[in-house]
């Protein structure tokens, strides 16, 4: 009884000092004097391997996703015979939903296990203590710029992600399914209201990108430094990342659509 | 290496931005956010159905303004009535304030919007009046405003029209004369069969 107690009770410290530890990474990583001289060619390449390289997936999935909503979207509205609608409803669930969460699902799955593991492996060959030895703060010089990245990356390839969707509606509505393209257009811009969708859209994405590239950054710099450490960081940086994007999603839609 | 990374990213940072242009004015109104001019006016309804916040409001199916706030105010002898707050587009200045706002419904099962039913002009107002000199109409004319303006309270609305209500009604009425109509028809139903019986 008593071990079960204080097996409880090492659970919580560790989980507390290790939420710690990830708030102290991060603070020391962003907060300081900022030098753009330096930083900004080690953002740009950050900005290659964590945007750049992620735009396929990104681009196919929502193209892909985009024309299976206009599909379904057209057989359920025509027994309705609302299929006028079919635009409203596809640029509706793309903003408010499904764009955010499932480029915040790819990122986590594409960008963020390659951050965990880059970091983890650069702990494991002791780069970042060599990095100390020169007096070279790794936090800056390594966190940094893969937190920056991130946090603008995603919301870009969400909004990326929203117009290859839309544009993949459009293929099957308009072209396939012979809706009137005067119709599908109206019915989205009559409806997607520029604040109420679009800016919530951009808000969901920055909260899923700080949610997401702080997660992968900590178990990258936290991992115990074997090759079994690294993969075990990196199992779970996917694994939390969309455990936490898929609770802030109904979080935020709460707070911003109950009303 | 890093020459070609910092044209990926550039190509990246172009398709990100002709995306956001995209969201902007091909998927948002453009209009929408272009703030024009507005002035508002204020209208008593007995009851409003579905009508919405931003629902809209149209002269002959054209757009000219859309409903700003909705409440409920106690306007003469304690009674509640909503309130409904109209925003309507400064352009279109020249309606008369004799004209009537109905609640109606787009479609069957559509949205609800306020529709403007052109009331006469003052003018013509004036003309009939002049018409009929001995009419002392004119006391009152002098108080209301030609046009619809910034803060005038329209009280000649007609309330949204509820379908269940409706159909309640009808059915009332419908049953008192179906069940009259069913009793004589199965007397003489039986008649006939009394007499067949017989024959």
């Amino acid at each position: 009884m008593l071990n079960l107690l204080a097996r409880m009770g090492r659970w919580g410290i560790n989980l507390l000092a290790m939420l710690g530890r990830s708030g102290v990474m991060l603070f020391s990583a962003l907060v300081g004097r900022p030098q753009f001289k330096k930083q900004f060619p080690l953002l740009v390449k950050q900005f290659y391997f964590v945007g750049v390289q992620s735009l396929t997936i990104i681009i196919v999935s929502g193209l892909f996703i985009g024309m299976v909503l206009a599909l379904q979207g057209y057989f359920i509205l025509t027994t309705f015979s609302a299929e006028a609608s079919l635009g409203m409803m596809v640029a509706l669930a793309l903003l408010r939903e499904l764009a955010p969460v499932v480029t915040g699902l790819l990122f986590a799955g594409r960008a963020g296990s390659a951050l965990t593991a880059e970091i983890g492996l650069m702990k494991a060959t002791e780069q970042l203590s060599s990095m100390e030895m020169m007096a070279v703060d790794p936090l800056r010089r390594i966190i940094a710029p893969r937190f920056w990245a991130g946090f603008f990356c995603m919301p870009f390839l969400t909004a990326i992600f929203v117009s290859v969707g839309i544009l993949g509606g459009a293929l099957v509505g308009v072209d396939w399914k012979g809706i009137d393209a005067g119709f599908f257009w109206s019915s989205i811009q009559s409806n997607v209201d520029w604040w109420h969708d679009l800016g919530n859209c951009f808000v969901k994405s920055f909260a899923f990108a700080i949610a997401t590239s702080w997660i992968a950054l900590f178990n990258g710099y936290d991992c115990v430094p074997t090759s079994e450490g690294i993969s075990k960081a990196t199992t779970s940086t996917v694994v939390y990342s969309s455990l936490v994007i898929l609770g802030l999603d109904f979080i935020l839609t709460a707070l911003m659509f109950s009303h | 290496m890093s020459r070609k990374v910092e044209i990926l990213v550039g190509l990246f940072m172009v398709l990100v931005i002709c995306s956001v242009l995209f969201l902007c004015f091909r998927v948002t109104d453009p209009t929408s956010f272009s703030s024009q001019s507005s002035y508002r006016v204020y209208a008593v309804f007995d009851n409003i159905g579905g009508l919405k916040v931003r629902s809209p409001i149209k002269i002959g199916g054209v757009v000219i303004g859309r409903v700003a706030d909705i409440s409920l105010k106690s306007s003469d002898n304690d009674v509640y009535k909503p309130y409904v707050t109209l925003s309507l587009d400064s352009q279109y200045d020249k309606i008369p304030s004799s004209s009537a706002l109905s609640i109606k419904t787009s479609g069957l099962l559509g949205e609800q919007f306020i529709d403007v039913n052109f009331g006469m002009d003052q003018d013509m107002i004036a003309d009939i009046d002049a018409l009929d000199s001995d009419n002392a109409t004119n006391n009152t004319k002098s108080a209301t405003p030609a046009y619809f303006k910034e803060g005038f309270v329209v009280n000649n609305t007609k309330p949204a029209m509820v379908i269940e209500d409706l159909i309640g009604q009808f059915l009332y009425s419908s049953n008192h004369s179906s069940d009259k109509n069913k009793s004589t028809d199965d007397n003489q139903q039986e008649n006939n069969n009394n007499n067949q019986n017989k024959e």
